[in-house]
């Protein structure tokens, strides 16, 4: 009985305390998480395996809660793709955009859904396993306002009950969550993505309006095109296909379904003008688009007044799908986080490549709010991009904050041919962050020895001592690249052409010193990095399975050998034998001590 | 040094790599023959081939040459070629194993009773090599090898009016093509005359171009009449096929045909070109046009003999379905005209434009480039393709990857080395107490060329171990990066001990068989083993389940009460369990009388080398401390005067002492110094160095001969040379004549001593630089950026494009406003 009195009484304090909290001594982590996301659950992730002492904040009640309703069509865009071939988990990663890194196997997305385009409830459902078998700890229902600084080297932020939290590092994973609603005349007649109704009836016999030429838009289109009367899309520019520009954010074939009824004639269609230019009046049930300065005007040339043009007739419905932005309302004035300046980068924070936000030291992004970085250029902005990039965060602060180098593996030299195309066919981060994340290989002055450290961004090439904790002057990068189009553009495979290879192959860039900080930043449109000493590609692979012997291999090899000026070929124990007992030195295959003479090949008693 | 780097870089072409059989009667000798049988076998007229075995019987390792030579005398007897071994012992008597050392060294050939020649093991290194060299010699005649440029004109003259010549430029002699060549040659000699040279200056005499790889001519000699032999030369054709013995020997076949045939007269019989899968090319005619027509095409068949045959259609004399078929009347409108058909294909190809020899010249010709660049994906890797040069970057120069590449498609048992996978791994982990684990990647070419001798060890492993299953397994890292990272593997191949479900050790060693056989098989054992009964005893020194000499046992005899030398002998033992057998007794009447059949007494520790003919075994008495135990071992438990050898070469290079090497020719009388120097080798007086020994042979090539003329010039024999390879010293014996204990060791101690003026050499520098340049693909993306510029600079009326500082894209060119729906231009991403 009397425990249970205890217990009793104890659970009353507790309410009080509860009652109190405005008045008790904030929270203190080291690390607080803003968004319980697939962004912030995988830097938890990363945060907790290395025994981190983080939190993750989440507004909702449960994880991935974006997801719960958008797309709203309910149909994600990323590939599951459950088959590849291979049993490589690694190289399979390469084609699975959904599921988040992790070293537990029941966590792929291929055991939740065999769709190719999963249901967004499955990835929720996938998000909530992820957060529990991993045991990462969220905060749920609890909405963060207020991100100030505390000291120099603190952070303090206040939930919806005014409960504060220290935090040394703030990081933020909230997405781009506020809809994108420019301003324009009438736009009180339009709906948004995500306001619009679901229910197909509400669209029946309507012709519509759907601003906006992204995946949104289109997707948006392909729900409803069987019920209304026509569709048209309106958008400024023209839309790019993800396929030709090889950027998932473009707009991909599985939504493309309009652009197929426009181009054969079925009503539907594609059209471009300015949204701000533009003024939407409501007449009656019918929604008129005018377009001051043009409808009233003549051609110029022919001074003919216009009495064709294209948004002539009114519209039922107008749909706004015009993308979404980052929230920047979450932070106190002390904490002055900027938006990007570049056109079109506006919608996401100012940050470095170190994923850190311009001037607010310790407060850094991860997930898609980071996709200024690599916009329109590699995955970033998407759950297989990110997913590494969060990586990359984890490892940028364990050096940072814990003074922890970046995981590498030491080697021999003569090890290297092997490791490197090890990494050429199943590296995912490389491959789904091209151009982005690198290998890089530093060496010992000798050259004897390498160290090998996986996925770093190649544009924090000259702060790579700084930011990794590895000291190197002579490096290799290894990244992947789509080749550039204007000499071919179909698959050509062909090794001595390799730098015109079409499709994504792995290219290395040798330097003999790391590149300075200013030629970092002078880099010319188009390139990753600058100049290098000396460039190897490696051709494209129709298989993309870069083992050939001559194609692959030994043209790499012929590389390597070139950076470091030694023969690395293979050779028999009795020609290293024969080397050895005439020269003082051998080559690096045979030397003394080494692993691969250890292990030598019996063969070969041709002496001479 | 670049005698050096250019044999091997042949090697590696030449090479294919040997087959190690598995089975125990191939460690027998094959067609064995008995020394009174030896001339009956050689007297008939026809060649006969000779291996005098010196060996042992039967075979404690796989034998490389015997098993080639096997599979080489398969071959060989479609040749009428015999061949035998015959095992030296017991018979002293016989003249050639008598001959000694030397004649284990050769094969011999033999014609009517006759020796004809012998031929040195070194240019023996596979089957094609045996085969094509023992046909070169039964051939030599029949196949001269041209060494310069008159020879072949020679030989061109002589033919001239009377027979064509088959001419071959080949690399070296031993080679795959040199023995397509040769079994070629052998069937038609009797219609053409062949030859063959090494040297490109020879091909120069016919070809215009750069000859690179294996190629072969065909010299149409027979078509230039007599009168005219002194100013005409022979219509040269190359052969364009890969030098293979199918393609090669079609190819002879069509040659020898004729290749222009009356279409109604092939209808009639069924011809021989249908079994030999040869182009069609067909000339429409009618009867008006026929004859010239008919001239015309046999011009044309001269050209392309060997390519194709010619089918002359005569459109008025065949019945109209049969015309029809054809495309006459609808394909083919006017004659004469011409079509072709690819072998394989059912359906024709017609000619376009006008019916001149030119035309179809350019017509024929490009047709069949055409089916050649459909067909070379699979004849990207002949070396002699005629249209696709390859470059000299892409031609394979690592002779191991060149040997991988051969032995890609052959098919092997891996029962042995069953491939696990993350849920086999665990499993077997928990269920097997020892097995061995190969973690590779299957593109390394190391692992390629061991893979099959590592099934082999499985294989002899099975009867070890106590469920009669193989020890072996492997994981391809490249399919199970997981399962290898959890085992922290990195490099690859790596190979894990797994032993009571836990990691045990590394297997560091030679990639061969018997290696691998010898350190499981040492694991699978108890070990050490105490020893209280005779016949444990007995057992111990025949090398337990093992054949005997397989391993170096390492016995220790103690007294009872000698516990610290016990525990210092158990600790040595554990940790190199995996190289040595090691044995212990414990006092006691049979510790004693074992102790005391070694010469010495208890406290004593014993290693038994069955191998070393010099020495059976030593004894350490002294100070039996761990590490006194453990040196002894490392020093002791090589032979004590060893030969130098690839085998044993790191092991003897890890004592880090000058290696004292004499080089003897087994015929040389002055052999003594060898007694000499096993006696100062046995006395372990000159522990600062390794005194071993070097055969150098009757074979200039051989790895002795190669090794002391790069110390000396122009050596007598016997000689000692001191090699210290820490500093490169080279020290020559000065001593020509005086090879007598007191002498060598006077001038080792001199050596030692660091004595000046007794330095001859030193070792060469040895810079090791890449064979080729890479690609240089920067300097190829500059040049296209300049030449991009400049077009962009033409097209855009002169005005500048800015340069730019790196390697990278400029700007593109504004493009045409795209019509709606077109997909738009990309925008240029990450590129270089």
């Amino acid at each position: 009985m009397l425990p249970h009195i205890v217990l009793v009484l104890w659970l009353y304090m507790q309410v009080i305390t509860i009652n109190c909290t405005a008045n008790l001594p904030a929270l203190k982590k080291d690390y607080c998480i803003i968004g319980a996301g697939p962004s912030g659950l995988q830097l938890g992730y990363f945060l907790h395996k290395a025994g981190r002492d983080y939190l993750i904040f989440e507004r909702t009640n449960s994880s991935g809660a974006f997801f719960m309703d958008y797309p709203r069509h309910r149909t994600m865009i990323s590939i599951n793709k459950r088959n590849t071939g291979k049993t490589n988990k690694e190289f399979n990663l390469r084609h699975d955009w959904n599921s988040l890194l992790s070293d537990d196997d029941s966590l792929q997305m291929r055991h939740y859904s065999h769709d190719f385009f999963p249901h967004a409830d499955v990835f929720v459902k996938y998000l909530q396993d992820y957060t529990e078998k991993h045991g990462i700890n969220v905060k749920y229902n609890t909405n963060i306002v207020n991100v100030k600084r505390r000291d120099k080297f603190e952070f303090q932020m206040q939930d919806q009950s005014n409960n504060t939290y220290d935090c040394g590092t703030v990081i933020v994973g909230t997405g781009l969550s506020l809809p994108n609603i420019p301003s324009f005349k009438g736009v009180e007649h339009t709906v948004g993505y995500e306001d619009m109704s679901m229910d197909k009836a509400d669209y029946e016999g309507k012709t519509v309006l759907i601003m906006g030429k992204g995946n949104s838009g289109f997707e948006t289109a392909d729900y409803i095109m069987g019920a209304t009367n026509f569709i048209h899309i309106l958008s400024r520019t023209q839309y790019k296909l993800a396929w030709n520009t090889h950027y998932v954010g473009d707009l991909r074939a599985v939504n493309n379904g309009l652009l197929d009824t426009y181009l054969l004639k079925s009503l539907d269609g594609v059209l471009y003008s300015e949204v701000e230019k533009m003024k939407f009046v409501k007449i009656g049930d019918k929604i008129h688009i005018t377009q001051p300065g043009k409808s009233n005007s003549t051609h110029r040339q022919s001074r003919r007044p216009v009495d064709n043009n294209d948004l002539r007739e009114p519209y039922d419905v107008v749909i706004r799908c015009l993308g979404f932005k980052f929230d920047f309302s979450l932070f106190d004035k002390s904490v002055h986080v900027e938006p990007g300046r570049i056109k079109g980068k506006e919608k996401y924070p100012a940050i470095t490549h170190s994923y850190e936000a311009f001037n607010v030291p310790g407060l850094f992004f991860t997930g898609t709010n980071t996709h200024s970085l690599d916009h329109k250029k590699s995955a970033g902005g998407f759950i297989h991009g990110f997913r590494y990039t969060a990586r990359v965060l984890s490892r940028i602060l364990e050096f940072r904050n814990h003074n922890v180098s970046w995981p590498s593996v030491t080697q021999p030299t003569t090890e290297l041919l092997n490791h490197i195309v090890k990494r050429f066919n199943e590296a995912s981060g490389t491959y789904q962050m091209y151009g982005v994340l690198g290998d890089i290989v530093m060496f010992s002055r000798n050259r004897t020895v390498y160290t090998y450290i996986e996925e770093f961004p190649v544009n924090l090439l000259d702060q790579l001592r700084t930011k990794t904790g590895h000291d190197t002057e002579e490096v290799l990068v290894i990244i992947m690249q789509y080749g550039k189009r204007r000499f071919f553009k179909k698959f050509t495979g062909i090794p001595g052409k390799a730098h015109l290879s079409y499709f994504l192959h792995p290219v290395l860039y040798y330097y003999d010193e790391l590149p300075s900080r200013g030629a970092m930043r002078n880099l010319t449109e188009g390139s990753v990095l600058p100049r290098p000493m000396k460039v190897h590609h490696t051709v494209e692979d129709f298989l993309t399975d870069f083992t050939a012997p001559n194609s692959h291999i030994l043209l790499l090899r012929r590389f390597l050998e070139s950076c470091f000026q030694t023969d690395l070929r293979n050779l028999y124990d009795s020609q290293c034998f024969s080397m050895a007992m005439t020269s003082e030195v051998v080559s690096s295959m045979c030397q003394y001590n080494d692993y691969q003479l250890k292990m030598s090949l019996p063969g070969e008693r041709q002496g001479s | 040094m670049a005698a050096l780097r250019k044999c091997s870089w042949a090697v590696l072409v030449l090479t294919n790599l040997a087959v190690f059989a598995t089975a125990t009667d191939e460690n027998l000798l094959f067609n064995p023959l008995k020394s009174k049988d030896l001339n009956d076998f050689v007297s008939p007229p026809f060649v006969r081939v000779v291996y005098f075995f010196k060996g042992e019987l039967p075979l404690q390792q796989p034998d490389r040459f015997l098993l080639n030579f096997k599979q080489a005398s398969d071959i060989l007897e479609d040749y009428g070629v015999k061949t035998a071994t015959l095992h030296c012992k017991n018979e002293a008597m016989n003249e050639y194993c008598s001959r000694k050392h030397s004649v284990a060294e050769s094969v011999f050939i033999f014609r009517g009773g006759n020796l004809l020649l012998e031929i040195q093991l070194a240019s023996m290194f596979n089957i094609d090599a045996i085969v094509s060299n023992i046909l070169q010699m039964v051939m030599l005649g029949e196949v001269p090898i041209v060494s310069d440029e008159e020879k072949l004109q020679q030989i061109m003259d002589m033919n001239k009016g009377k027979q064509d010549v088959l001419y071959s430029y080949q690399r070296a002699v031993g080679t795959l093509e040199h023995r397509v060549f040769m079994e070629v040659a052998f069937v038609y000699s009797n219609q053409y005359a062949f030859a063959l040279s090494t040297s490109t200056e020879v091909a120069r005499l016919i070809s215009s171009t750069d000859v690179r790889h294996p190629t072969i001519w065909y010299l149409q000699c027979k078509s230039v009449s007599p009168m005219d032999a002194s100013t005409k030369s022979c219509p040269v054709l190359r052969y364009t096929g890969p030098i293979n013995l199918e393609t090669f020997s079609k190819y002879m076949k069509l040659i020898s045909m004729p290749n222009v045939l009356d279409f109604q007269e092939s209808m009639l019989t069924k011809s021989e070109f249908d079994d030999l899968q040869v182009h069609r090319a067909y000339i429409f005619t009618d009867a008006a046009s026929y004859k010239s027509t008919q001239a015309l095409t046999a011009e044309l068949g001269s050209h392309f003999i060997g390519s194709m045959v010619f089918l002359i259609v005569n459109v008025n004399k065949l019945p109209t379905y049969v015309v029809k078929q054809l495309g006459y009347g609808s394909q083919v409108t006017e004659v004469p005209s011409a079509a072709f058909r690819s072998y394989g294909s059912n359906n024709l190809e017609y000619m376009s434009v006008k019916f001149t020899e030119t035309n179809i010249r350019n017509f024929l010709k490009h047709v069949l480039d055409t089916f050649n660049e459909e067909t070379m994906d699979e004849r990207l890797y002949t070396d002699n393709h005629p249209i696709f040069e390859v470059p000299p970057q892409e031609i394979q120069d690592d002779p191991v990857a060149e040997d991988a590449y051969l032995i890609r498609n052959k098919k092997f048992n891996t029962t042995s080395i069953p491939a696990l996978t993350d849920k086999t791994f665990p499993a077997m982990l928990s269920e097997k107490n020892l097995f061995l684990v190969m973690f590779y990647v299957q593109w390394d070419p190391r692992t390629q060329v061991f893979m099959e001798h590592y099934a082999e060890a499985g294989r002899m492993l099975e009867h070890m171990t106590s469920d009669n299953t193989s020890p072996l397994a492997r994981v391809n890292c490249a399919d199970w990066p997981d399962v290898c990272e959890k085992n922290d593997v990195i490099r690859y191949p790596t190979f894990i001990l797994f032993k009571n479900h836990k990691r045990m050790s590394e297997y560091q060693d030679r990639l061969d068989t018997m290696t691998v056989v010898k350190f499981v098989s040492l694991h699978l054992q108890q070990n050490p083993v105490t020893l209280t009964t005779k016949a444990e005893v007995t057992q111990f020194l025949e090398g337990g389940m093992a054949s005997t000499g397989m391993y170096v046992l390492v016995l220790g005899l103690f007294k009872e009460k000698d516990t610290e030398e016990l525990k210092a002998f158990a600790t040595v033992a554990s940790d190199l369990r995996h190289r040595f057998m090691f044995g212990i007794m414990k006092g006691g009447s049979l510790a004693e009388g074992t102790a005391q059949y070694f010469g010495t007494g208890l406290s004593s520790v014993v290693i038994i080398k069955e191998q070393d003919k010099d020495e059976g075994f030593t004894v350490l008495k002294d100070d039996l401390t761990q590490g006194n135990i453990a040196k002894f071992i490392e020093e002791s438990s090589l032979p004590v005067f060893p030969a130098l050898e690839p085998e044993n070469f790191v092991a003897l290079r890890s004592l880090k002492k000058p290696f004292v090497i004499l080089f003897f020719s087994v015929d040389n009388s002055k052999v003594e110094v060898r007694k000499v120097m096993t006696e100062m080798a046995k006395s372990r007086q000159f522990n600062d160095f390794v005194l071993c020994y070097m055969e150098v042979g009757m074979n200039s090539n051989s790895m002795g001969s190669f090794i002391l003329h790069s110390y000396i010039d122009e050596p007598s024999l016997p000689t000692i040379v001191t090699v210290n390879h820490d500093n490169g010293k080279l020290y020559n014996y000065p001593m020509g004549n005086d090879f007598s204990k007191q002498s060598i060791s006077k001038w080792l101690q001199g050596i030692s001593s660091g004595k000046a003026g007794l330095q001859t050499g030193e070792l060469k520098d040895g810079k090791w630089k890449p064979l080729l340049p890479a690609y240089d693909f920067l300097a190829m993306i500059d040049s296209e950026e300049a030449e991009y510029r400049k077009e962009v600079e033409e097209s855009m009326g002169g005005g500048r494009i800015p340069s730019r500082s790196g390697g990278t894209a400029p700007k593109p060119i504004p493009m045409p406003t795209s019509e709606p729906g077109t997909p738009p231009q990309p925008s240029i991403h990450t590129e270089l």
